[in-house]
Order: C-alpha cells, then sequence, then structure tokens
C-alpha cells in the first residue's frame, strides 16, 4: 500500500508488488492505486472543499480543451501540494513509473459537474517538464460519468479508462507527446472532484515555492 | 506540518496555507523544539552539534524563534 496521512506517508509494497506496478505501467502508461489518502486526510480535505471558494477555469486556446471548477488557493490545496512533494513518494512515483527525476508536484483541487456544461476534451498535458500526470478522488459519492481515459495520440483505440470513483484513490498516468488523455462528461446530480497535477522534472520543489506558483507562497 | 527535502524543510501554516522554507540549521532547531524541550535544551544540543559557544548561538536562535512566534507558528510555554 502507498498511502498520504497527514503525518507520514505509508508505503509497505513489497519489491514484487512495485515490480507488477512497474509492469502494469509500462503496458499502460497507467495505474490506479487504492486508498491513496488516508480516510482521516480524505474527511478533512472534503470539509474543506466544502467551505472552500471556487472559480471558474478554462483549458486551452479559447477555452477550446476543457471548462471546469477550480478551487482557490487556500490551506487544504496548500497540505496537498506540500504531502505530494513528500521525497519517498517521488522515489515511488519513479520505481513504478521509470520517469525522469522528478523536481517537484504542482496541481490544483477542480470540479466537473454535469449540471454545469463542464467537459474534458482529449489532450496531452505536454509541456513545461511534465512526466506524470496524477488525479486522486476527492469526490463525495460516487458520480456517474466522469469516466478517464488515456490513448494514443494517433488512435482512437482507448488503451486505459477508469471510473476513478473509490474515495482517496489515486490515478498515475505518462504525460508524453504519443499519449493524449480526457475525462468524460459527468451526469447526474453528484460532481467530480479531484486533487490534479503533475509530476514535474523542474523546479524543484522549494524553487516552485518561491516562484509563487505552488498552492501559497513562501513565507521566510 | 513540517516536510524533509534534502536537508532543507518546509512548515506548512495550516491556518494561513502560507509555506515557510528552513534551512539546515532552522530544521534542526525545529526538530529539537518540537521534541518538547526548552530553548535552552535546544541551544545545549546545538552547541554540541556545531561545536560553538553559547554566546555565539543563543542571539541567533532567540532571533529564530522569535520569527517563528511571530508567525504564529510557535509560541512560549509558561514554565513548568
Amino acid at each position: 500500500m502507498i498511502q498520504l496521512t497527514r503525518r507520514v506517508l505509508i508505503c509497505d509494497e513489497t519489491p514484487s508488488q512495485i515490480t507488477a506496478l512497474r509492469e502494469t505501467f509500462d503496458s499502460t502508461h497507467a495505474v490506479h492505486l487504492p486508498a491513496f489518502l488516508s480516510g482521516d486526510l480524505l474527511d478533512e480535505v472534503q470539509r474543506a472543499i466544502r467551505a472552500a471558494a471556487f472559480y471558474d477555469r478554462s483549458h486551452g486556446k479559447n477555452g477550446d480543451i476543457g471548462r471546469e471548477e477550480c478551487m482557490a488557493d487556500n490551506s487544504a490545496l496548500a497540505m496537498l501540494v506540500l504531502l505530494a512533494n513528500d521525497t519517498r513518494l517521488i522515489t515511488f512515483i519513479r520505481s513504478i513509473t521509470g520517469c525522469a527525476p522528478i523536481g517537484c508536484f504542482d496541481g490544483r483541487v477542480y470540479r466537473m459537474r454535469g449540471t454545469a456544461g463542464h467537459f474534458d476534451r482529449w489532450h496531452s498535458d505536454t509541456g513545461v517538464h511534465r512526466l506524470i500526470g496524477m488525479s486522486v478522488n476527492l469526490s463525495e459519492g460516487a458520480y456517474e460519468g466522469g469516466r478517464f481515459e488515456l490513448r494514443s495520440t494517433d488512435s482512437d483505440h482507448v488503451l486505459w479508462q477508469i471510473t476513478n470513483t473509490g474515495p482517496g484513490d489515486a490515478v498515475m498516468f505518462r504525460i508524453s507527446d504519443d499519449l493524449v488523455h480526457r475525462v468524460t462528461a459527468v451526469q447526474g446530480e453528484n460532481a467530480r472532484t479531484a486533487f490534479a497535477g503533475w509530476f514535474q522534472s523542474r523546479p524543484d520543489f522549494l524553487s516552485l515555492l518561491r516562484s509563487g506558483r505552488a498552492a501559497a507562497s513562501l513565507g521566510a | 506540518m513540517m516536510r524533509e527535502l534534502s536537508g532543507e524543510s518546509v512548515l506548512l501554516d495550516l491556518k494561513s496555507g502560507v509555506y515557510f522554507g528552513l534551512n539546515a540549521v532552522g530544521t534542526r532547531i525545529w526538530t529539537l523544539m518540537t521534541e518538547g524541550g526548552s530553548l535552552q535544551d535546544v541551544g545545549r544540543v546545538l552547541c554540541d552539534e556545531f561545536e560553538v559557544q553559547p554566546p555565539d548561538l543563543h542571539g541567533d536562535l532567540l532571533q529564530f524563534a522569535s520569527e517563528l512566534c511571530a508567525h504564529g507558528l510557535c509560541y512560549v510555554a509558561p514554565p513548568r
């Protein structure tokens, strides 16, 4: 199990389990990590999300890639970003993906609602030193639709897909010019809420904080 | 909340969501402080570990602790 808790990262995967995850990632370019957030941590984050402000956010030129609601920076996001930059987690990510050295993780909390016309079209997320994508399910209750799909750039065949509805579950996927991914439209009343972002080759985490680009800035 | 990152560390103030960077010495001081000793205890350990004389260290230690207090990251507890 690999699990983020408020205090420590639990990582008790055996070498054979890590090898199995690596083989899965090598063949499908993605892995599913159940209960990646501990129950206590998930509860705390969900409480913060209930009280948080969200703003509309579009992706791509003229907003053609996607539209969502993004959580305004707050201490819950700052905590998630800090936890995701745990050096042991980064070592684990490299061991199961074989990716280049990771400098930092940067991400956001966002949600897609079926009643708000939110969408996410095929895109690669390449650029700005991104290596591995991560999406952690923070939704309260199961949602309909909202399926993550991954395929080759030059084929319509979906290589890997998942409706990531397990509370606190994570999906890690490869970022490459040869791959594109999307999240299908959410249907029904329940929103799909996720902590999502990228493990990047650079900058290093302290530089990211100093640049002010992460969830909160470095105070001293 | 604190996480160490290759010798340095990042403190997160969970009330404000502001991160604070600590160098290696600051990280050591913070760790010793969270173990519950007095600032005097922290100073004694640091003098041993870094082979410095108390007068050279205490001013810096007090200033560091004052900055932490000013940011609400610690407080002065009454004597036990």
